[in-house]
């Protein structure tokens, strides 16, 4: 018999992906009008399938078609450089690339102007792994944040990022960044007794 | 014969007419007639929308691949073929919402079908219209059943806007700051010498909102342009910053009206030129605005959000202060210019800069916890009832919702944003007071970054203690507490004094210290 369950690796196929309805609906309810949520959760709870599923089934569940999601996971060595970090984003919405050898504060600049002109299209950055960011301050400067928090508040751009930790900390000189404090947090936990059903043994 | 063999097996009804096709034509005909006649019974035969899939082969097989076909099957079966891909996706359908559109669109098909028929004059024409007909009740069935579905449950919209500024297209959600437009306009209209306004409130209070809403209610003659200190672009260097601050003049002009367009040579205005005696080129470029402002008697009101940013280690400071003169300079000078600070400090609190020598003649407007009326507006009637929010407060929840959060506005969105999850989930419209409670749990999760952010930011190490003691429920006076630690916790609001007892003002951060700190 062919075995349908997966374990160590998110789940791609929307279709295997089981429960998380209440937290799928606040989620959703939150990005129809472009708010942030992050996702906290110990290791191997489903994030990363969830952040998946959100990616597969965006559309379908936010009934927006001027909408694009982007999955980015900062476990991914690309995205630990800030350009291409930001062209993987630009990519998704077919912009012209930022150049690699830009300097890090003209990069951002050149990344908002291209995020505050969408023309009516909006942007989603699932953004897999955030806790990664703790050892990238280097890569990723206090202004980083403080460009991406000015965009997040703008309307075109919202963010899903998910992490082991709560936002919080991750911060630079023991002072919270602002930018943490405009996502509504939503936890991943164990499966509830009804979601637990499908995987109980039938007697 | 032949419609008994068709009835029990099509493909063999299909096999029999290519043999009488090919071997007996005069019949060929006659043969034709009795598998559309089988076809269309078949069709008649459905008692509703799930047993489509009986006649697949139908819609999809057509009498023949290579015979010419009667003009009115062919019409039919194409007609017939939208109407099964319709129903088909009817049918998956899970989100109540697309599955009604479904159902719009299948009803519309099957009204195509039955003009199709109509207007046809072929042969067979009158039995699809009969098909036509029975697919139109087995709609109108389906519909009967949807409405009574929606009857159980029909989502409640949930508008609520928390963690994000609310933007002037979310219409009803921003409430209670009149004062604070009026107060706006009584500082800068129609008077000669007009202050520098600081708009002063804690975080997450509706600062960014009412800036972004000044458009719709303050004066027409005040042309406001929103700038915000967190981009990165305007403390990189001068030359950055006067660009930067002229370009976003420039686009909030044009799109303002016609009549300022002469004024810019913008197009031709590059971060290059900029780059030397950036001020200079700044001032330059401001002239020619200056004029047409006078002319057009209106001024320009520069929000300038998160105006601390240039108090910050990170800026350099000549160029900070570079800036603060600048604006001195502009509102010395220009007339037709205002300045209106926003920030979650007061410049009293700010010490890396003297800001009071450049800020003069400031007149704060302080932004608080919305107003009682105001707040339950919100968390009733965010919307019309029309557009779906429809969710009763029992058991006085709603005032309870007021209290739990003492009105602060990013708590009051947030707390009724999770609220309506939470009934959507339960699939019910009426609140009593245990689905609040557990509102009230999820909520001290969601906004944790508020109250993280003022727990470790804003509050010292012995106002935590203070706060710990309360919320462990130790009984905390007022008199045995230093009147320093008072003071920064009443303007922090986090604290308010009840018969010489110190008690939280928001009990929701009474309920996360108790979550996440004891």
């Amino acid at each position: 018999m062919e075995n349908p369950f997966t374990c160590r690796v998110r789940i791609q196929d929307p279709d295997m992906f089981w429960g998380r309805k209440a937290e799928i609906r606040t989620i959703m309810t939150r990005l129809s009008t472009m708010q942030n949520t992050s996702i906290v959760g110990e290791r191997r709870i489903g994030k990363s399938s969830l952040l998946y599923y959100l990616y597969t089934k965006g559309n379908e569940l936010l009934n927006d078609e001027s909408c694009r999601f982007v999955y980015l996971t900062m476990e991914d060595a690309a995205n630990r450089r800030l350009p291409k970090f930001l062209n993987q984003i630009l990519k998704v919405i077919e912009l012209p690339e930022i150049s690699k050898e830009a300097e890090l504060l003209d990069a951002l600049d050149e990344f908002a102007d291209k995020i505050k002109d969408l023309k009516g299209m909006k942007l989603v950055v699932l953004l897999d792994e955030f806790d990664k960011f703790s050892d990238l301050r280097k890569e990723y400067p206090p202004e980083f944040f403080d460009q991406m928090r000015s965009l997040l508040q703008g309307g075109n751009l919202a963010m899903v990022p998910a992490s082991k930790k709560r936002l919080q900390a991750f911060s630079y000189a023991n002072k919270i960044s602002p930018f943490f404090n405009i996502f509504n947090r939503t936890d991943i936990k164990e499966f509830t007794e009804e979601e637990k059903i499908p995987f109980s043994p039938i007697c | 014969m032949l419609i008994r063999i068709i009835e029990q097996d099509r493909e063999a009804g299909l096999k029999e007419i290519e043999f009488i096709t090919a071997k007996r034509p005069m019949q060929r005909k006659a043969a034709q007639k009795a598998l559309i006649f089988a076809d269309t019974q078949r069709c008649k035969s459905l008692k509703n929308f799930l047993e489509f899939e009986e006649i697949e082969d139908v819609v999809k097989a057509p009498l023949s691949r290579t015979e010419k076909l009667p003009e009115t099957y062919t019409e039919a079966l194409a007609d017939m073929q939208e109407i099964y891909q319709e129903v088909t996706a009817f049918l998956s359908e899970t989100n109540l919402y697309r599955k009604q559109q479904a159902l719009t669109r299948t009803k519309a098909k099957i009204g195509n079908f039955q003009s199709d028929m109509m207007r046809s004059r072929g042969q067979y024409a009158s039995w699809f219209q009969q098909v036509a007909e029975h697919w139109h009740t087995l709609a109108e069935r389906e519909t009967n059943k949807e409405a009574t579905a929606e009857m159980v449950f029909r989502e409640i919209a949930n508008p609520f806007v928390s963690g994000n500024p609310i933007r002037p297209e979310f219409t009803n959600l921003l409430v209670g700051r009149e004062d604070v437009f009026k107060l706006i306009n009584r500082h800068l209209v129609g008077v000669s010498h007009k202050p520098t306004l600081l708009l002063y409130g804690r975080r997450r209070i509706g600062k960014t909102s009412t800036l972004l809403n000044l458009d719709k209610f303050l004066d027409s003659s005040l042309i406001p342009v929103y700038i915000d200190f967190q981009e990165p672009r305007y403390t990189k260097s001068p030359g950055e910053f006067c660009y930067n601050f002229y370009r976003v003049i420039y686009k909030r002009l044009s799109s303002y009206a016609p009549s300022y367009a002469p004024s810019f040579n913008m197009p031709s205005l590059t971060l290059d030129n900029f780059k030397e005696t950036s001020f200079t080129k700044l001032e330059e470029a401001l002239d020619k605005i200056e004029g047409t402002l006078a002319q057009e008697n209106d001024t320009i009101l520069l929000a300038i959000d998160e105006y601390e940013k240039l108090e910050e280690t990170g800026v350099d400071k000549s160029l900070a202060e570079d800036i603060l003169s600048q604006f001195r300079h502009t509102l010395q000078h220009r007339g037709n210019f205002a300045l209106l600070f926003s920030g979650s400090h007061t410049i009293d609190e700010l010490s890396r800069i003297r800001w009071s020598s450049y800020l003069i003649n400031t007149k704060t407007i302080e932004i608080g916890f919305l107003p009682y009326v105001a707040a339950h507006k919100l968390i009733t009637g965010p919307i019309p009832p029309e557009e779906g929010f429809d969710m009763v407060y029992k058991e006085d929840t709603d005032k309870k919702l007021l209290d739990i959060t003492a009105c602060q506005p990013y708590l009051v969105q947030a707390l009724a944003s999770d609220l309506v999850n939470l009934m959507n989930t339960k699939e019910r419209r009426e609140v009593y007071a245990a689905d609040l409670n557990e509102a009230v749990d999820k909520v001290v999760t969601s906004a944790d970054s508020y109250f993280s952010y003022i727990w470790t930011d804003d509050c010292r190490d012995d106002e935590r203690e203070v706060l710990l003691k309360m919320a462990r429920g130790e009984g905390v006076n007022t008199k045995d507490v230093s009147q320093k630690i008072k003071a920064g916790l009443r303007r922090k609001e986090i604290i308010k004094e009840n018969e010489g007892v110190l008690d939280f003002k928001i009990d929701l951060m009474r309920r996360w210290i108790i979550k996440y700190q004891l």
